[in-house]
């Protein structure tokens, strides 16, 4: 028996994680927020910090687009994509990356996928699909990129 | 405890549009095999009789579930029955089958057999809908093994 489960599903993202992802279409631009009491960010930003149950700080403060690869993960292992109903392709890279300008992490897919030419401590940089491909999604960003250090 | 500000509105409300699509396969094993195989090649509808207690089974299983005997055979049941009881699911839903609209679910006793089947009403309006009215099953043209070879259940005296 082959079947084919199609289950579509649309939400509301709210004001917050609202204007991160008009941020990335419109803009370009990566949004987090913070929390006037522990100090921390939030990516995407939030309503209301998880920890101290209160409302976070007014604004938005941009991150990036540069960061610095904290951890990674290399996936060799096929497997059907939900969002596609294919196959994924592999190899690919994903990471958690500590990003520029603000003591926040963001997961996303790398553009390197060689285990050897990756490491703890990269720097990368968001590659953002062109203006008139972006969707108002996480994956408006395409990757992030290496970014080659100059030799100085 | 102050009530926050709201933040106005400056854009229209972000909606994230996204699926789920899960392909997935399974082997039915035999009985049920036999079952799909019958109904997509000759329209026939297939249960299984115990042989010693006599109760016939649509759709169709491997061991009695009144003895615990897998002593069963096969048997054709009519392609019309009689509405057991229904329900009406007025909710439109996309990953329902069939056509858009109120969905009309029923137990169908097909002739012959003693249990019902679960299945599809169609081409008649929810409220012209008895419990105990005779049905006939419309088969689709390009069957493909699965129970949506037929369409659904229609009045027997529809066209």
């Amino acid at each position: 028996m082959d079947w084919t489960l199609n289950v579509p599903y649309r939400w509301a993202a709210g004001i917050y994680v609202g204007r991160f992802l008009l941020g990335l279409k419109l803009e370009g631009k990566i949004y987090a927020n913070h929390c006037p009491n522990c100090n921390r960010f939030l990516l995407p930003p939030r309503i209301v910090c998880g920890r101290c149950h209160i409302r976070m700080s007014d604004g938005y403060t941009e991150v990036g687009p540069q960061g610095t690869v904290l951890a990674f993960a290399v996936c060799e292992q096929s497997f059907v994509d939900p969002s596609t109903g294919l196959p994924r392709q592999v190899p690919y890279a994903s990471a958690s990356i500590l990003m520029d300008r603000a003591p926040v992490t963001f997961t996303h897919f790398l553009e390197e996928c060689d285990p050897d030419r990756l490491s703890v401590g990269m720097r990368v940089e968001a590659v953002f699909k062109p203006r008139q491909e972006r969707e108002g999604l996480v994956t408006d960003i395409q990757h992030f990129r290496t970014v080659e250090e100059a030799a100085s | 405890m102050t009530s926050p500000e709201r933040e106005p509105l400056t854009q229209p409300p972000v909606i994230v549009q996204g699926a789920l699509i899960i392909p997935y396969r399974y082997a039915l094993g035999q009985t049920a095999s036999r079952f799909y195989i019958e109904l997509r090649d000759h329209r026939r509808l297939m249960a299984t009789q115990c042989h010693d207690c006599g109760k016939t089974y649509l759709p169709p299983v491997s061991t009695c579930l009144e003895c615990a005997t897998d002593d069963m055979e096969w048997r054709e049941v009519g392609s019309s029955g009689v509405v057991t009881t229904y329900t009406v699911d007025r909710r439109e839903l996309s990953i329902q089958p069939g056509e858009r609209g109120a969905k009309i679910y029923a137990l169908v006793r097909l002739d012959g057999a003693d249990t019902d089947l679960f299945h599809l009403l169609g081409g008649l309006s929810p409220g012209d809908v008895r419990i105990g009215m005779r049905v006939r099953a419309v088969f689709r043209g390009k069957r493909q093994g699965n129970i949506l070879d037929i369409q659904h259940f229609t009045p027997e005296d529809a066209e």
